[in-house]
């Protein structure tokens, strides 16, 4: 109860309101004091001095008057007696006075001695009027009486010098009384002051201090920061309830948050794990689809033909169906790349259109698109997802008709601020209920349509996702058997009419030749821009992680002179390889580096130029826009002059041309072969080639699925080689990647191109043999 | 690809343990028309051949890359006894470091693997013209 708020307010208030009391009576007090002071001041020891001066005058009177009465030639006055007594009593009630009023109590002793010496004077002068002047004695009489009054006026004038004496002890006394209760007053206004204070800072630092804490840590909270302590959650006052209260709070939403954060973590992780399998059967059903091709063209009979046939075709769907996944994954992690670029409306729907009209055809229905003239011819925005959007509408639009046609519509809405593109169809309609969950993921209007039609159920789920990126809303209206119009709205931007810039002008200045590393883990991108630079004159060297990018920067001799660095690698990402390559010894740290990302949104390119990169291309690289780059980095096409080893560049001619070559097979070796060296050794090295592979598989792809990367790096090296020299050019590439995958020990990279080793061999030995044959057939025909 | 004149009195060691690019070599050689082919797969093995006693060969063609000892200590070990004989290395490494390395040595020539024929033929004719 002591410790509650309430209570140190109330002990405050009572404490102020006794002060002030306090300070009240201590002034009355004062006052009163003072009044007492004053007037004891005037009364006591001035009255004790005026009567002793006016009983010294009354006596002084007295005595002239007795002195002139005797000495008087006519003898006593007639009242003289009557006179006498009464004279001595106004000096007798004089001395009262002064012995009333004065304050030291000596004066009452000279005043009884006073008071004695009168009684005898006055004896004396009653004596001396009963004798006779001539009497003897009468001038010892005389003598006496006058002596005695002598005594009296000595006397006296002690008594008036007292009284004196008391009135200046009185003021001394007085102005201590005066110092005292000032000092007094001081001391108690001081100690209530300090009082005050002290209350008003313990207040401060009990109650204000704490709130204000409070009102920041819920300020904080409120703003995310759940690092903030709570304070003052031990107390037991109201403070104490609020903090506590405050506590549950953040309890509360430390647990929501991590609900949240597992909700979220779990989305991703769905999406990565979806995308990564599709990723992962992509690789190898693109083997599967490779290689049902090769055996179509091998010479099959019309029923192999039809099995293989419909293999492709399910292949091809289910590939269809991964990439719509795949989309649809990296549509939900939020990774839409949507661009913005000029385009034309008219040209894009007679695109869509014409892609659409042989399915539509086949089912017998009519196509036709219609544009409303009062649009811009061109537009800003990303055709490429406006065309898939499109494509996915038509497409359903002609599933699901059986008779009649689509129609592909766009015109502007909402006054001209929005673009709205409509397909609508003849078909079987939509019931109202089915349109509402028709956008969800995997949803389509009836499961048994997936039966009778198939598909993911993702492609309107695909649409509205890239429709809402784009700033738009997507919908559909639909009468149950008459058809439905699927339409959506994006915000319409006047774009300028396409140059024929795009290709840009990147020839006109030629650039020098560049010795140019390019680090990808992607061996597709590599072998893009290996066929790109090399076109230019360039010559082109390989790395797939940026540990080896480093290294071969730090070893190259002459120095390299362009790096395009994948910011995304296994091993070492293309930052920390930047910064590695920076912080190298010697000129090799000074080569300029690109990097090659797909994130230059946000602060993306912003971290490769904080690493040390000189420019950035995004990714998927445009090669005209890479040219543009590389001549923006070298202006005059001179720079350091190249020094092109000529003899190293003829040494490894046809490694290099296999090396940066996009072609599977190039035959014009085997010719060249069978040219130089007469076709029987062409066709000796085939079979050595052929008969080496038995001895090397087992260690390329063991049974047990586990490859050691030392011994692989060593089969891929002398198998490289072999492959090489015969044609096998993407045998030679995906075996040198494996040998530098090995050598690193790379055991993840490993299995994906080892994988790929097995397509590429098993199609690099269906080519190989028909070559052989081809060879044997020359040789018979110019045999005989 | 034309035979070498006195092709039949020459000597070239072959050094390469791979059985395509063994067989790829002796049939450019052959079709150049060279007498005598020592073949090796074994690095050491080459090694031991190159003796002060023997009789110097007129090329040495070697691999970098073989069990026993390298295209390298077999290019040191010829230096160090026929000063003048040439010495053709072929190698799958592109990498610079091969090349300077190689070059320090003294070797003749090199060539990287895979080569066309041609390629071979050109390099040999011209290191045994010499």
């Amino acid at each position: 109860m002591f410790r509650t708020i309430r209570f140190k307010l109330a002990a405050a208030f009572a404490v102020a309101v006794l002060a002030a009391v306090t300070i009240g009576l201590v002034a009355v007090l004062v006052v009163r004091s003072t009044g007492d002071l004053v007037i004891r001041m005037y009364d006591q020891p001035l009255q004790a001095i005026n009567y002793a001066r006016l009983a010294q005058t009354n006596f002084v009177m007295l005595d002239l008057m007795v002195d002139r009465a005797l000495k008087s030639p006519n003898g006593l006055p007639e009242n003289f007696r009557e006179d006498l007594d009464i004279n001595d009593e106004d000096f007798l009630a004089s001395l009262d006075v002064v012995e009333e009023r004065g304050l030291n109590p000596e004066i009452r002793t000279y005043t009884a001695r006073i008071r004695e010496q009168n009684a005898d004077w006055l004896a004396a002068v009653r004596q001396l009027t009963e004798m006779q002047g001539t009497s003897p004695d009468h001038a010892s009489a005389m003598e006496g009486m006058e002596r005695l009054g002598a005594g009296i006026i000595t006397n006296l004038e002690i008594v008036t010098q007292m009284a004196a004496e008391d009135g200046y002890r009185f003021r001394l006394s007085a102005e201590e009384t005066i110092k005292a209760a000032a000092d007094r007053t001081t001391l108690l206004i001081a100690a209530l002051f300090t009082l005050v204070v002290g209350i008003t800072i313990a207040l401060i630092r009990n109650i204000v201090t704490p709130l204000n804490r409070l009102t920041r840590a819920t300020i904080q909270l409120a703003g995310g920061n759940m690092d903030v302590a709570v304070p003052h959650t031990s107390r037991r006052d109201e403070i104490g309830s609020v903090a506590g209260a405050l506590g549950v709070f953040k309890g509360a939403m430390e647990v929501v948050r991590e609900a949240q954060e597992k909700a979220e973590a779990a989305t991703r992780a769905k999406s990565e794990f979806l995308a990564m399998m599709s990723h992962e059967i992509r690789t190898p059903m693109n083997g599967v689809l490779g290689l049902t091709r090769l055996l179509l063209r091998s010479g099959l009979n019309e029923e192999q033909a039809k099995l293989a046939t419909t293999v492709l075709q399910s292949g091809q769907s289910l590939l269809r169906i991964l990439n719509d996944i795949l989309d649809f994954s990296k549509l939900e992690a939020g990774k839409a790349d949507i661009e913005t670029l000029d385009f034309e409306l008219v040209s894009l729907m007679a695109g869509t259109s014409m892609l659409m009209r042989n399915r539509a055809e086949e089912k017998d229905l009519w196509l036709r698109e219609e544009v409303d003239e009062a649009l811009p011819v061109y537009l800003k925005g990303d055709p490429n997802r406006l065309r898939q959007i499109m494509l996915n509408l038509v497409g359903n639009a002609i599933k699901f008709t059986e008779t009649g046609g689509v129609t592909l519509r766009a015109g502007a809405c909402a006054q001209g601020t929005r673009l709205r593109v409509e397909v609508a169809d003849t078909g079987i309609g939509i019931s109202e209920a089915a349109r509402s969950k028709l956008f969800g993921s995997f949803v389509q209007a009836d499961s048994s349509i997936t039966r009778r039609f198939g598909g993911t159920g993702l492609g309107l789920a695909i649409c509205k996702k890239l429709v809402e990126a784009m700033g738009g809303t997507i919908g559909v209206d639909s009468v149950q058997g008459q058809g439905s119009t699927f339409w959506f709205e994006i915000p319409l931007v006047e774009g300028s009419p396409i140059t024929a810039d795009a290709a840009g002008d990147y020839d006109e200045h030629a650039v020098r030749p560049l010795r140019i590393l390019v680090a990808d883990d992607n061996a597709i991108n590599r072998k893009v821009l290996a066929g790109a630079l090399a076109e230019h004159g360039h010559m082109v060297l390989f790395a797939e992680d940026g540990e080896t990018a480093v290294a071969m920067v730090r070893d190259a001799d002459p120095p390299l002179d362009l790096v395009l660095m994948d910011v995304h690698m296994p091993r070492m990402d293309g930052m920390t390889a930047t910064r590695a390559i920076r912080a190298l010894p010697g000129p090799a740290s000074g080569v300029l580096i690109v990097a090659a990302t797909a994130s230059v949104g946000g602060n993306g390119v912003q971290r490769c130029l904080d690493a040390g990169m000189n420019a950035y291309v995004s990714k998927p690289i445009d090669p005209a826009n890479l040219f543009k780059v590389i001549h923006r980095l070298f202006p005059d096409g001179e720079g350091p002059p190249a020094e092109f080893d000529i003899e190293m560049a003829d040494a490894g001619a046809t490694a290099g041309s296999l090396l940066t070559g996009t072609e599977p097979f190039v035959a014009d070796m085997l010719t060249d072969m069978a040219d130089s060296m007469g076709p029987d050794m062409a066709l000796d090295l085939i079979d050595t080639f052929l008969s080496i592979l038995p001895e090397v598989e087992p260690d390329l792809f063991p049974s047990d699925g586990t490859p050691q990367p030392q011994q692989v790096a060593e089969v891929a090296h002398s198998l490289k080689s072999a492959a090489g020299s015969l044609g096998l050019a993407q045998v030679y590439r995906t075996a040198a990647s494996v040998e530098a995958a090995g050598q690193t020990g790379d055991s993840a990279g490993l299995a994906s191109l080892l994988s790929q080793l097995r397509v590429d061999l098993d199609e690099g030995v269906v080519w190989l043999r028909e070559r052989r044959a081809m060879v044997e057939a020359a040789m018979a025909e110019a045999g005989p | 690809m034309t035979p070498l004149r006195d092709g039949a009195g020459l000597r070239v060691l072959l050094a390469e343990d791979n059985a395509f690019e063994a067989r790829l070599v002796q049939g450019v050689l052959r079709q150049l028309g060279i007498g005598t082919i020592t073949a090796y797969r074994d690095g050491a093995e080459a090694i031991s051949a190159v003796t002060p006693q023997a009789m110097p060969f007129h090329l040495v063609i070697s691999d970098w890359n073989m069990p026993g000892a390298t295209g390298l200590d077999l290019l040191r070990h010829v230096r160090a006894v026929w000063r003048h004989t040439p010495f053709l290395m072929l190698t799958a490494h592109a990498g610079v470091d091969f090349v300077t390395n190689a070059k320090a040595n003294a070797v003749d020539a090199y060539l990287v693997k895979p080569f066309a024929p041609r390629e071979l033929a050109n390099r040999v004719t011209l290191l045994v013209a010499r």
